[in-house]
């Protein structure tokens, strides 16, 4: 079977027509869909399981039309919720289509019918035709049984469960390896014959030995029922006991997890601490440039400040009258000598009283006199001395100033950092608290281990009692001639257990055999290493490493991306075997193709792993759909873009409308 | 002139506290006595003595005589300014020579006021309002930016120097 395409009309968010198509290409067999968390990734999936099995498993009650469409619905109008499957199995194409009218029937209430289908085929001559309605299941069951439809399309987190050998992922390889094998119906007719004293085949037998008479075997029988009575009490009592210890120990589990992402912690704690460091000396190289800024601006401000008043004034001087009659280089005692001398610097006489004469007097009362001359030069000295001073302050305020902001930002920018390193572990803050938690936990859990063992051997006693008070019965019964075809009857029915329970185990033995090759091939084509998986009677797994020891084995490399390996190898390993009991069953020749659809296949695995997986997803499987974020995309976009054929997007407008876009 | 204590009084006295005590932008009030007339002259912002209450902020004498060169020119340059704006008579006596004739006491009062308009203006740029520390970095830059900014306005100060020099310079050698 290949998926050729996905229609959806009015389904959950995907309102209006909206329809993927899918990459049926032999070589480039990947399609990828990208969106964002709650987008409506998984509803997709349920869009599958809905057209081919009528179920959608939602928690809203199973309402499937378009929110908005729903709302906009006025009384006695209806509207459809339809799905559409195109896909190809056995070389014909069929159409698969899931129809549900929802009318509305009050201001309140919007109700589903009951939702129709409809498969069309394709024949060699290219006309379509209806199969009939009773023909449908027998049908789909042929193209892709319901029971087996789960180990074809995954979501994220049972594929994050399969690598973790709990009791989750231990219950659906089981799961996985009956539904396979059909031994369901072995199993059921196992506990029809032998589960119980009261509804079991076996039970009921025992009950109907006739004690009329014999007082002794009346008394007996009776005892007998009151143990087994009290064996199933011990029994619910010892579920109830596992129950908690399960729950518990997944919670220390988590808790562990908290201590030891701790790595992460730690690494962020370190940054922290040399951001703090820096920080520190930031300060301190701030703390300094602006002292010094400081300064400057103490020291030279009026200088740089009083620039343009400095300017200003001597500006005003020139306009002062007796600056415009000064004689350049010319003092009044140069004039006084002259005159008294009574001779020119260029030779000539100079007669007191003489036209030569007065032009000097006049001169000099015309220079300034001697302290006004001085306070002057004074005045102009000192103007150029502080010119000169603060000629160069705006610069050095300026590069100081930007060193300050240089400073400054960098504080805050690991400030932030800091803070965002905070938030990433303030959850792990109360690490002891933590640690305590787990002390208390694991407490607990040895009182419940001890209590479970002493229930246990309790049972087995009482087993042990039961059966030789049967046995006693037995003896008692056979007196009457009565109880000896019953007797017979139950020899009968717990050969045909022994015999059927032989059966089962020699089948389970074989099929989880072939799922543990079928694991070991894929994961040593992702992991290269010696070591393999083993796979025991329980449906835990184990890392064996060829060249340690058996009871080393078992705790061998707990790293989350071996973890995320291991899935994969499990889900391609359940992939192959759903497909040999599909093409086993129904087709005779077993080259049928299969898809893998997964929802967000990645979100447990990290880059190196991403690319890893990429890398084999395309081998598992010849139609490849995934249901990815774009975080994820990016790393697993160099593997697998040469293998990707078609690629949409899911864009969520709101919460109840996302649109399908072919990028 | 400046030889006698000064005083800061009421919210000058506190302006000056807060810059000096409070956030060290200067080390000494004197430094603020300095620089506030250049500043309450740039603005022409005249300030009134606050008798509202009794908080005084001192210069002591010594500090004023030690830095008097350079309060003594900045004296000048708005006394200048002063003359060249209010007198008819500009000359250079009533610059460089104080006596009562030349009105000394009204231009000083004058400066005074500008003293303390300056401190006005200093507290309001530097400090109203005013939020961390670091912001007073920013501010006094700011203050600082726009001065230069003032000063790069075209003035042909290099010339009116080389005037002033020829004039200094031909006393030099007498």
């Amino acid at each position: 079977m290949l998926l050729k395409s996905l229609e959806m009309i009015n389904f959950r968010q995907y309102k209006g027509k909206q329809k993927i198509i899918f990459s049926t290409n032999k070589e480039k067999n990947v399609t990828v869909i990208l969106g964002k968390n709650t987008s409506g990734k998984t509803t997709l999936i349920q869009a599958f399981n809905w057209a081919l099995y009528g179920n959608a498993n939602f928690d809203t009650k199973d309402f499937l039309l378009n929110l908005e469409i729903a709302n906009q619905l006025k009384v006695n109008e209806e509207a459809n919720v339809q799905v559409s499957i195109e896909l190809i199995h056995n070389d014909i194409e069929y159409l698969i289509v899931r129809k549900q009218p929802y009318r509305r029937i009050s201001n309140h209430i919007v109700k589903p019918n009951k939702s129709e289908i409809t498969i069309q085929y394709k024949l060699p001559n290219g006309q379509t035709e209806f199969i009939k309605q009773h023909d449908i299941d027998d049908t789909i069951n042929k193209i892709l049984p319901e029971e087996l439809s789960r180990y074809f399309f995954f979501d994220g987190e049972r594929i994050g469960n399969l690598g973790k050998n709990d009791k989750q992922a231990r219950q659906d390889l089981a799961k996985a390896v009956k539904t396979i094998l059909g031994l369901t119906v072995l199993d059921n007719a196992i506990s029809h014959l032998s589960g119980g004293y009261k509804n079991s085949v076996i039970g009921k037998l025992k009950r109907r030995i006739d004690a009329q008479g014999n007082e002794k075997l009346m008394e007996l029988q009776k005892e007998i029922e009151d143990k087994y009575n009290q064996l199933e009490e011990y029994d619910k009592n010892i579920s109830s006991i596992e129950d908690a210890i399960k729950g518990i120990e997944e919670i220390v589990k988590q808790k562990k997890d908290i201590i030891l992402n701790n790595k992460e912690t730690f690494e962020l704690q370190k940054e922290i601490n040399e951001l703090e460091l820096e920080i520190n000396n930031l300060k301190e190289e701030k703390d300094k440039v602006v002292k010094n800024f400081n300064n400057d601006f103490c020291e030279k401000a009026p200088l740089f400040f009083m620039q343009s008043l400095m300017d200003s004034s001597i500006d005003a001087l020139k306009s002062f009258s007796q600056m415009n009659d000064v004689v350049p280089y010319f003092s009044s005692q140069a004039i006084e000598y002259v005159i008294d001398t009574g001779k020119c610097i260029c030779g000539r006489e100079i007669a007191i009283g003489s036209e030569e004469y007065k032009y000097l007097v006049y001169l000099k009362s015309s220079c300034l006199p001697l302290q006004i001359e001085n306070e002057l030069k004074i005045f102009i000295n000192n103007a150029n001395n502080y010119k000169q001073r603060a000629k160069d302050f705006y610069n050095v305020m300026t590069e100081r100033y930007e060193k300050f902001r240089e400073y400054k930002y960098k504080i805050y920018d690991f400030m932030d950092r800091i803070n965002n390193n905070k938030n990433k572990i303030n959850f792990n803050q109360n690490l002891a608290a933590i640690q305590q938690e787990i002390e208390n936990y694991e407490t607990k859990l040895k009182h419940l281990g001890d209590e479970l063992r002493k229930v246990q051997l309790d049972r087995e006693i009482l087993s042990r009692d039961i059966q030789s008070k049967e046995q006693e019965a037995n003896y008692y019964a056979q007196a009457n001639k009565n109880n000896l075809f019953i007797d017979l009857c139950i020899k009968y029915a717990e050969e045909v257990n022994i015999t059927f329970q032989k059966y089962y185990k020699q089948r389970e033995t074989e099929i989880r055999s072939k799922l543990q090759t079928k694991v070991n091939d894929i994961f040593s084509q992702m992991y290269h290493g010696k070591r393999k998986i083993l796979i025991d009677e329980s449906y835990k797994f184990f890392l064996k490493s060829p060249l340690v020891e058996d009871n080393l084995n078992v705790d061998a490399d707990p790293s989350k991306g071996l973890e995320t390996v291991m899935s994969f190898a499990f889900v391609s390993g359940i992939v192959d075997l759903a497909k040999e009991k599909i093409t086993n069953e129904h087709i005779e020749f077993n080259t049928e193709p299969y898809p893998l659809v997964m929802d967000a296949p990645f979100s447990n695995a990290d880059e190196e792993h991403v690319t890893r997986i990429s890398k084999i997803l395309p081998e598992i499987a010849e139609q490849v759909i995934m249901f990815i974020m774009h975080k994820d995309w990016k790393h697993a976009e160099s593997v697998l873009s040469f293998k990707l054929d078609k690629m949409y997007e899911l864009n969520k407008i709101s919460e109840t409308y996302t649109e399908i876009k072919e990028c | 002139m400046f030889d006698k204590n000064y005083q800061f009084r009421g919210k000058h006295g506190h302006y000056v506290n807060d810059m000096v005590e409070k956030y060290k932008i200067f080390k000494r009030v004197i430094d603020v006595y300095i620089l506030a007339p250049i500043i309450g002259f740039h603005y022409d912002r005249k300030g009134e003595v606050d008798k509202s209450n009794d908080y005084t902020k001192t210069i002591m004498v010594e500090q004023l005589i030690k830095e008097q060169q350079l309060i003594s020119f900045i004296y000048k340059c708005i006394k200048i300014l002063l003359i060249n704006k209010l007198s008819n008579e500009k000359s250079l006596e009533a610059v460089f020579i104080a006596d009562e004739k030349n009105n000394e006491n009204i231009y000083y009062s004058i400066f005074d006021s500008y003293v303390l308009g300056g401190v006005e203006i200093l507290y309001e740029k530097l400090l109203e309002y005013i939020g961390d520390e670091d912001e007073i970095v920013d501010r006094i830059y700011e203050f600082i930016k726009e001065f230069e900014e003032f000063n790069e306005k075209p003035i042909d100060q290099e010339d009116l120097f080389k005037e002033l020099n020829l004039l200094i310079n031909s006393n030099k050698h007498k």
